[in-house]
């Protein structure tokens, strides 16, 4: 067992330009955001990024010019509507977007689990959407009958925000899971960004809460309240307050305003958190 | 949203809905879909108590008793407060492939065609295309399961097209490659729709109170077919509506399906206002 607890730059510093990152969360849910304004802050490039659903997370990532190319079942604001940037740089063909589905993601990373080539499946067929991820089709050896090969998916790190975790990164995930333990157990490297650190000893009492144990885990983040305006469940819901300046922000074309002034402006997460004080306590509902 | 008679376009869809589901299927929840969760509440409060429900894109296994009130800012925690279980994603496929007859999940379409297929990926040709945010499980799913539901809270003709920009939700395309019989059901603002099996394209099954064919014809991209008996959609009953109005949604947070740009975002701002000072 290893303390496997560093600062925030000390993690991000490990993570290499042009590598594949997965991002945990799902939407406006549990999203690494104190992560993804330190990538953006080190001015990292040419990431390939995947999440089974982005949102700010990645419309921010995209902003600051840190992406080439993202794998995505949907990137969108919920019902708060489109992700400006996504939009815009996918339409100008400034970032390469695989559209994937839920299972197209799950497939590839299992496979990668596993250590296949690829899985086989019939879902997709017939769809475009399958065509414009250029699989492959065969046929079952067994059958004759058609089938997909869903190729491997091996992203070099994952980066988790998780609600609870003790210093050897075992992790007790509340509320929406999403693909988060697949994502940690397909990934090279796990990264976890933490509401608090707790003892050892207060997970012995409630073990079977522990739904992304150590041995899966690299290194250990201490980030509260690291989600804003994304939701973490029980300490705060997502900030659609914030959500929806940040929209208005990015329609007018001044996305590199709103880094400037949440991210780049700052040394560290906390001067942002200091910055939008009101807003986050407008939707805590219990401390972490 | 249309007015029609004692009651608005969202509620008689609502109510159509909420009719689809049988007593013990499972009703899963993807994203943004306030019809959606609201017809399933419903469904548990009349017909179909024992409903089991999979809110925040299949995750949450929620049971409830009364039938809640739902909410916009506290979606999640709405849900964790009536949990038994928290599942993951790849869980929420192995239920569904496991329990395909069972299943009741209402897609909402971008485009959807006479055939039955839909797209929530891009709009327009290859040359300029208005990128949308995905169809997230909708394409995995949309042919396998033996009922597949559509809701269109806008019936016009951007959304009901001949033929779809870029199939994601695979229906019957005219060659008839799938051979497998299933059903496919659209309920939109202005009426009740399925793919007929034999034709394999899109027919009214019936029309919504106070709407007039022609409005039907005038909003829909494709020539539809039309019974030589034409039905009319059984209006919402009293109880239905008191539910959907008092109970389940009194911040008409549904109605948000229908908004966009400016008003829908006014519209959001009242209702979280409404919500902020609420104890959790």
């Amino acid at each position: 067992m290893q303390n496997k607890v560093v600062k925030i730059n000390e993690a991000c510093q490990t993570i290499q330009n042009g590598g594949t990152v997965a991002i945990g969360g799902l939407t406006i849910h549990r999203k690494p955001m104190s992560f993804i304004h330190e990538l953006i802050r080190s001015g990292k490039k040419e990431l390939h990024l995947l999440t089974l659903g982005g949102s700010i997370d990645v419309d921010l990532l995209i902003a600051a010019g840190s992406i080439d190319r993202i794998d995505a079942a949907y990137v969108g604001l919920e019902i708060l509507g489109f992700a400006p940037n996504f939009r815009k740089a996918v339409e100008g063909r400034l970032i390469e977007f695989n559209e994937h589905t839920e299972y197209s993601i799950m497939a590839g990373l299992e496979a990668n689990l596993i250590e296949a080539e690829f899985i086989p499946s019939k879902l997709l067929i017939g769809t475009d959407i399958l065509k414009s991820l250029k699989y492959k089709t065969f046929r079952s050896p067994i059958t004759d009958d058609l089938l997909v090969a869903y190729p491997r998916i091996c992203p070099d790190v994952a980066i988790i925000h998780v609600q609870r975790c003790d210093e050897y990164g075992n992790c007790q995930i509340n509320g929406i899971n999403a693909i988060d333990l697949l994502l940690a157990k397909s990934s090279k490297r796990v990264i976890v960004t933490t509401e608090k650190i707790l003892p050892t000893e207060d997970f012995m009492s409630v073990p079977s809460s522990t739904n992304l144990p150590s041995p899966f885990v690299d290194v250990v983040v201490e980030s509260p309240f690291g989600a804003h305006p994304t939701s973490c469940f029980p300490h705060y819901t997502y900030d659609l307050w914030h959500l929806l300046h940040y929209m208005e922000s990015s329609k007018k074309g001044k996305t590199e305003n709103y880094i400037k002034q949440h991210i780049t402006d700052f040394d560290s997460f906390d001067g942002y958190l200091n910055l939008v004080k009101e807003d986050v306590k407008r939707v805590t509902v219990r401390e972490p | 949203m249309i007015k029609l008679k004692n009651f608005t376009s969202d509620e008689i869809m609502i109510t159509c809905m909420s009719r689809e589901i049988r007593n013990g299927d499972i009703a899963i929840q993807g994203l943004t879909t306030p019809m959606a969760i609201v017809s399933y509440y419903l469904a548990k409060a009349t017909h179909a108590p024992q409903t089991t429900i999979m809110q925040l894109a299949g995750n949450i296994l929620t049971y409830a008793k009364a039938p809640p009130q739902i909410s916009l800012l506290f979606n999640e925690f709405e849900a964790m407060r009536r949990s038994v279980h928290i599942g993951t994603q790849t869980e929420v496929y192995e239920v569904i492939f496991k329990r395909l007859e069972s299943i009741v999940e209402f897609f909402r379409p971008a485009q959807i065609d006479m055939f039955g297929n839909t797209n929530n990926s891009l709009i327009g040709s290859d040359i300029s295309k208005l990128r949308l945010p995905g169809g997230f499980g909708i394409a995995d799913v949309a042919a396998l399961y033996p009922r597949t539901f559509y809701y269109c809270p806008r019936h016009e003709k951007r959304v009901f097209v001949k033929n779809v920009d870029h199939i994601g939700g695979l229906g019957f395309r005219t060659k008839g490659e799938s051979h497998q019989r299933r059903d496919i059901h659209i309920i939109s603002e202005l009426g009740v729709f399925e793919i007929e099996h034999e034709s394999r394209r899109m027919k009214l099954s019936s029309i919504h109170p106070g709407i007039k064919i022609e409005d039907i014809k005038e909003n829909t991209g494709f020539e539809i077919l039309t019974p030589e008996k034409i039905q009319q959609t059984s209006p919402p009953t009293e109880l239905e509506l008191q539910l959907i109005r008092e109970k389940i949604d009194p911040l008409n947070i549904r109605r948000l399906e229908y908004l966009s740009g400016k008003t829908r975002e006014d519209a959001l701002l009242n209702i979280l206002d409404k919500e902020v000072g609420l104890t959790i």
